[in-house]
């Protein structure tokens, strides 16, 4: 590889590659993806438009129906004014006739829906729900706690538990987390979590949204015929680093504009909301700085290996056919991180850590939430750079030979012939 | 006086020889011709001499000297299977190609600005290649090939598509190149362009080095003795004179070789008492092209062709 050949290639690499496809990957795609989850979250707590009517049967019990009453006064969602509740309290054989009654109605209108509290329920709290639209997740939720609620202050009134004493046992256990580490104790904080799964999905988005386009942009030219120019000029290598070098940057660039947007979120967030303690990010330069080099690293041998070896075809459907196993080598490794949330400090997880392509994810996850021996990311390191020089070696031979050649698409025995023979 | 020189390439591809011993050399200010038929070797030799392959024997020198580092710098190579930047700009591709011959783009920019309008793209500068066509395409890539000022220019079939304005233009350029001092080696199918730029020529067939000297020297050897004649009749008769040692048929054209120049005159009279009627009579002169065809045939073509001749003749007897 020499360094003033090479450099023209980076060079033209980076300045096609900052073009409308880096704005679109760098920007847009993320907004897009930020609006599909804004949305999904927006659909999912978005009120009913619908007026819905509930009718609420009990099984003669009117000290409930007190408490219902009394729990839905107090409710939000009643405010609305899109929920009309009526009361019925039938002997409990009434049941089945007035249902039979009301059932034309209830047919008639979606939005119609009867919850019937059996004597039963005071004891086994199982209340049946009846209306044509029965998966109706609205009312069976908000009403189905609203006569939980009533069920439970009618339990404790019947054995004289004071309101005091409920309020406390309805209160669920919150754990203050606190990190002990060499430096000090401090109280834990969300920010390490968030970072440790937005560093798994920013990789994974950096490989994806580069090492593809690249694959293309290889088998590109070799449709194109372009090697035979190059190459009177460059030397294999030459071309296939510059190519990889310019991706890389350009993928490093995006990387940070990511975080750097990311961060400033972050700071907002931090500026502006009470808990602030819990998105509080507090690193040690080591651990930034090795978030950075393993980012480059994961980059430049999935570019390595995407570039080599997609210069064996010259279309790109026989190409990404042949590179699938590469994709899954890069999608796996990364849910293994989600594992990691139950216990980042097992065995499991720390093997995982240490491993070749899941270290890419797992490493950087478990920094952010453990303090991690310093010789585990560094064997880590070195790994995924033994990897790196290997993957190099391969592709060099094979984009050495296979640029120029053209037909078949080459079988694994030519593969390895290749990389044996030059 | 710079100077290319091949000496005994020799290439393999699994079990197929694609060059064979093949030794030449090449002049400054003179235009070589690498000819040969599709599949000769030609393509393979050029690409050892640009560095593409690796010779399994043989050497290759340049002023004398092993090629060094800078030696991609001193190359323009135009191949026979083109390819550029096709969605960027004809400007970014010529500047590319500079600069990866060590031509920085400020250098660069002026010269290409002047071949885009000597080659009558001016107004193509900032389109995309792909907006081009693909004569225009093949200019641009020309003007990428010589823009950096190398010594040695090398250019594989470089007038095919070419409408004949355009090859003019090309072969003009060529000939500035040959005045330049420059070594130019050209590989082209056509051989009427060969004959009138080409200093120097070599035909490989099969991978070997069939004939390798200058192109007057060559027609002066293949001429001799030689006629090319076009007219209407029966010429069996030419088989029976004892003078003449080979007929040779080229379409409407037939070459008819004699022991000696004397018998030229001898068959003139044989062919008029034959009442053979003459459209064209050309004595110790033979196109490149014929004696390109008459070398690189294979019996079993020089056979399929006689059997054509025969049937048209049997037809034309019925």
């Amino acid at each position: 590889m020499s360094s003033n050949r090479i450099i023209p290639v980076i060079k033209r690499e980076v300045r096609v590659k900052l073009g409308l496809r880096f704005i679109v990957a760098t920007i847009f795609i993320p907004m897009v993806m930020a609006a599909i989850v804004g949305i999904q979250f927006v659909l999912t707590n978005m009120k009913s438009q619908d007026k819905a009517e509930v009718t609420l049967v009990l099984e003669q019990n009117p000290a409930v129906e007190g408490l219902i009453k009394q729990s839905l006064e107090q409710a939000d969602f009643m405010k609305s004014g899109l929920y009309t509740v009526n009361y019925e309290q039938l002997a409990g054989d009434k049941f089945q006739e007035y249902l039979n009654s009301k059932t034309p109605e209830l047919l008639k209108d979606d939005n119609k829906s009867i919850i019937y509290v059996p004597a039963s329920a005071l004891t086994d709290k199982k209340i049946g729900f009846y209306s044509a639209n029965v998966a109706n997740a609205d009312v069976r939720t908000k009403f189905g706690g609203i006569v939980s609620k009533a069920l439970n202050l009618n339990y404790f009134a019947q054995n004289n538990i004071q309101n005091v004493d409920i309020g406390y046992i309805q209160t669920d256990i919150f754990i203050i987390g606190n990190k002990v580490s060499a430096s000090g104790t401090r109280t834990e904080s969300w920010g390490p979590i968030i970072i440790g799964g937005v560093l798994a999905l920013l990789l994974n988005l950096g490989i994806t949204f580069n090492a593809m386009p690249l694959m293309n942009v290889v088998v590109g030219e070799k449709a194109n015929r372009l090697y035979e120019v190059l190459l009177t000029s460059l030397r294999p290598t030459d071309i296939l680093w510059g190519k990889i070098i310019g991706t890389a940057i350009v993928a490093t660039l995006q990387m940070l504009i990511w975080v750097a947007t990311f961060v400033f979120f972050v700071f907002i967030m931090d500026t502006f909301s009470e808990q602030s303690v819990a998105f509080r990010m507090d690193f040690q330069p080591f651990v930034i700085g090795y978030y950075l080099v393993n980012y480059v690293v994961g980059i430049l041998i999935f570019l390595t290996l995407y570039a080599g070896l997609s210069s064996m075809y010259d279309n790109q459907g026989a190409a990404s056919t042949a590179l699938t196993p590469l994709y899954f080598l890069l999608l796996l490794p990364m849910y293994t991180v989600f594992s990691l949330v139950s216990n980042p400090a097992n065995t499991v997880a720390a093997i995982l850590s240490i491993t070749p392509f899941t270290s890419l994810y797992v490493m950087p996850a478990r920094m952010s939430l453990i303090d991690v021996p310093v010789w585990q990311p560094l064997l880590a390191l070195a790994l995924n750079l033994a990897v790196l020089y290997f993957a190099n070696y391969v592709s060099s031979k094979i984009y050495r030979v296979s640029v120029l050649a053209t037909g078949n698409n080459p079988s694994l025995r030519q593969i390895f012939t290749w990389v044996k023979n030059h | 006086m710079r100077k290319l020189e091949v000496k005994n390439l020799k290439k393999m591809f699994g079990e197929t020889k694609a060059v064979d011993d093949i030794s030449f050399s090449a002049q400054s200010g003179k235009v070589f011709a690498l000819v040969g038929r599709n599949g000769a070797g030609k393509t393979t030799t050029i690409r050892m001499i640009t560095d593409i392959y690796v010779p399994d024997s043989g050497e290759i020198l340049f002023d004398g000297g092993k090629r060094g580092d800078d030696f991609h710098k001193r190359v323009g190579y135009l191949p026979e299977e083109r390819g550029l930047y096709k969605f960027m700009s004809v400007m970014d591709n010529l500047l590319f190609l500079a600069e990866i011959k060590g031509i920085n783009p400020a250098t660069s920019r002026p010269k290409a600005l002047q071949y885009l309008k000597r080659f009558d793209l001016t107004d193509k500068v900032d389109f995309p290649l792909d907006a081009l066509s693909k004569g225009n395409q093949q200019k641009v890539q020309f003007i990428g090939t010589i823009l950096h000022d190398p010594d040695l220019v090398i250019l594989d079939e470089p007038f095919s598509g070419l409408d004949p304005v355009n090859t003019n233009l090309f072969k003009d350029v060529i000939l500035e190149l040959r005045q330049a001092n420059k070594i130019v080696i050209l590989s082209t199918h056509q051989m009427d362009i060969a004959e009138k730029i080409c200093d120097q020529m070599a035909l490989v067939n099969r991978g070997k080095l069939i004939l390798n000297s200058t192109v007057s020297e060559i027609k002066q050897r293949y001429s001799a003795s030689m006629v090319t004649l076009r007219a209407e009749g029966d010429l069996a008769f030419l088989d029976s004179l004892d003078y003449v040692t080979a007929v040779e048929h080229f379409g409407v054209n037939k070459t008819i070789q004699v022991k000696h120049d004397t018998d030229i005159q001898r068959l003139l009279q044989e062919l008029l008492r034959h009442n053979i009627i003459i459209k064209q009579f050309v004595a110790n002169e033979m196109s490149l092209h014929d004696i390109f065809v008459s070398l690189t045939r294979t019996k079993e073509e020089m056979a399929l062709d006689a059997e054509a001749r025969l049937k048209v003749a049997t037809e034309d007897a019925a």
